[in-house]
């Protein structure tokens, strides 16, 4: 059985006029695949992050981790939000301990995972360091390390990299697809860039304007490892961008109109 | 409710070591204490103005009774603050956590806010009497206020995200409140406290000079009642300079406790 299967998902949010952000998705994510969502703004990609993480409840359908309905946030699932989202009052350290923290774990064992977990990302000195004092790439580093702490099996990610410049980006996209070549999770990433949906994803699900539905799953056929830069210059991903961009322009515009 | 404290004051600069500062500053005071001097002396009828040199004398001549009268004062208004901090704190945090009460009482609590000190003063006075009850009274109720409003606008501007991010970890509501609800508000509620000393102190102060045996609220009352203008000099005197030294000391305080709020986004 798929480790994530989601199975006519709908979720409304109820108000003067109801906002219908899902409406019956269906999707499965095998274990250890990387797949990216992509879609109009406001057509539910972060929603079924929420509802997979249990941070929010479903309408109606069905959301299954490891053939478990999903009933509330567990330690088998790490949340990485575009806000960074870090305690601005704790330190790096004590931010990536923070999740181990409210699980009770002793401090020395807290200490060695944190420890671990920012050498991951690449960020061993900085223990001490508040959040204010970290560049925005290194705070979302601090915060896929916290994600990471619990040893999640699914890392469920929301624009990760989208307040930060394309450089820096190139950089966390390259060590996060690193991360996931060594520790073998299953990622689901939602993303704004069709670029980037496509250099790191092993399929690309594409959604409609509001209410979100499923509009196509795109199957990405480059090679792993990846180099995320270069893999942009190849024809194959020229074809897939071309393919994922045809379907995606029309739903834009259709966002664009309801807007 | 928008009459929240400001919550970034700065980094406090009263004591910096900045030369230039202090030079500015001093080259101020003189010329301040120079030009009151001889406007004391030779312009301004002595009933309205006394000279600093004769403020000096009095405040020597005097200072037993001023000690006295300062640390009636203070152990009112620390009294009085105390009660304050604990009501206020803790009527915040039930406000902050429940919306619908919060939103209930909210036109009660700014109601009573917008009613002057001054005119509860006396029926506090009425009921408590004219010694130290009604003054801790006053102060207990008024510098609650700031107190409870600042913290539910803590409450209310906690980053919903990092509330997202907790549960995510698996906090509970428990958690949530210490983890994240408590510290994030924290800026809040010291602002708050900051303001409820001044009020505690304009509280006591007022309710001395209204109706008492002591203190330094009396002590300017009755020397204004009595012609005694250099004794109204020294009591306002002592009066300003505790005042600096509580709210300086309390932002050093603030800034000390809140260095990740200060420093953020600098």
């Amino acid at each position: 059985m798929s480790l994530i299967v989601v199975e006519g998902l709908t979720k409304v949010f109820p108000g003067p006029t109801d906002v219908v952000a899902l409406d019956g998705v269906s999707l499965t994510v095998e274990e250890g695949e990387f797949v990216s969502l992509i879609g109009p703004s406001g057509c539910g990609k972060s929603t079924l992050l929420h509802i997979l993480d249990g941070l929010e409840a479903a309408t109606a359908g069905r959301a299954l981790v490891a053939g478990r309905p999903v009933d509330g946030p567990g330690p088998d699932r790490g949340m990485v939000f575009q806000e960074y989202a870090l305690l601005p009052w704790r330190t790096v350290q004590a931010n990536v301990e923070l999740g181990l923290e409210l699980r009770h774990l002793p401090a020395a064992e807290r200490r060695r995972v944190a420890g671990d977990r920012l050498a991951l990302v690449g960020l061993q000195g900085f223990e001490g360091r508040y959040p204010h004092e970290l560049s925005g790439g290194m705070r979302q580093r601090v915060s896929i390390a916290r994600a990471l702490a619990l040893q999640p099996q699914i890392l469920l990610m929301d624009e990760p990299f989208a307040n930060l410049d394309a450089q820096t980006r190139l950089l966390l996209e390259e060590e996060l697809l690193a991360i996931w070549q060594r520790t073998g999770q299953t990622v689901l990433f939602v993303t704004h860039d069709l670029a980037e949906a496509i250099a790191m994803a092993d399929r690309v699900v594409i959604f409609t304007a509001r209410p979100g539905r499923i509009k196509d799953v795109v199957r990405v056929p480059l090679p792993r490892p990846r180099d995320v830069v270069r893999v942009r210059t190849t024809p194959e991903f020229a074809r897939v961008y071309d393919h994922v961009w045809t379907q995606l322009r029309d739903e834009v515009l259709k966002s664009r109109e309801v807007a | 409710m928008t009459i929240a404290a400001t919550v970034r004051p700065g980094r406090p600069g009263l004591w910096r070591r900045d030369g230039a500062l202090y030079l500015w500053r001093g080259g101020l005071l003189v010329a301040i204490l120079a030009l009151w001097e001889l406007a004391g002396r030779y312009w301004v009828n002595p009933v309205f103005l006394s000279p600093p040199s004769v403020v000096a004398g009095r405040l020597v001549a005097m200072r037993a009774d001023l000690l006295r009268h300062t640390v009636i004062t203070l152990q009112e208004v620390l009294s009085g603050f105390a009660i304050a901090a604990a009501w206020g704190i803790l009527a915040g945090y039930v406000l902050g956590a429940n919306r619908t009460v919060e939103r209930v009482v909210e036109p009660f609590l700014a109601a009573f806010y917008a009613v002057p000190i001054i005119a509860i003063a006396p029926l506090l006075i009425l009921v408590f009497g004219l010694g130290t009850r009604s003054k801790v009274a006053t102060a207990a109720i008024y510098a609650g206020l700031p107190i409870v409003v600042n913290v539910v606008t803590g409450i209310k501007n906690v980053d919903g995200v990092l509330v997202k991010a907790v549960r995510s970890l698996g906090a509970g509501r428990a958690q949530i409140f210490l983890k994240v609800t408590l510290p994030a508000s924290l800026p809040y509620l010291l602002a708050g406290l900051r303001l409820g000393f001044t009020l505690a102190l304009i509280a006591v102060i007022v309710s001395q000079m209204l109706a008492a045996y002591a203190g330094l609220g009396w002590l300017v009352a009755y020397a204004a009642g009595t012609f005694r203008t250099p004794d109204l000099y020294v009591g306002l005197v002592a009066l300003g300079v505790l005042g600096m030294i509580a709210n300086e000391g309390l932002r050093r305080l603030e800034y000390r406790l809140m260095r990740w709020h200060y420093e953020r986004g600098r």
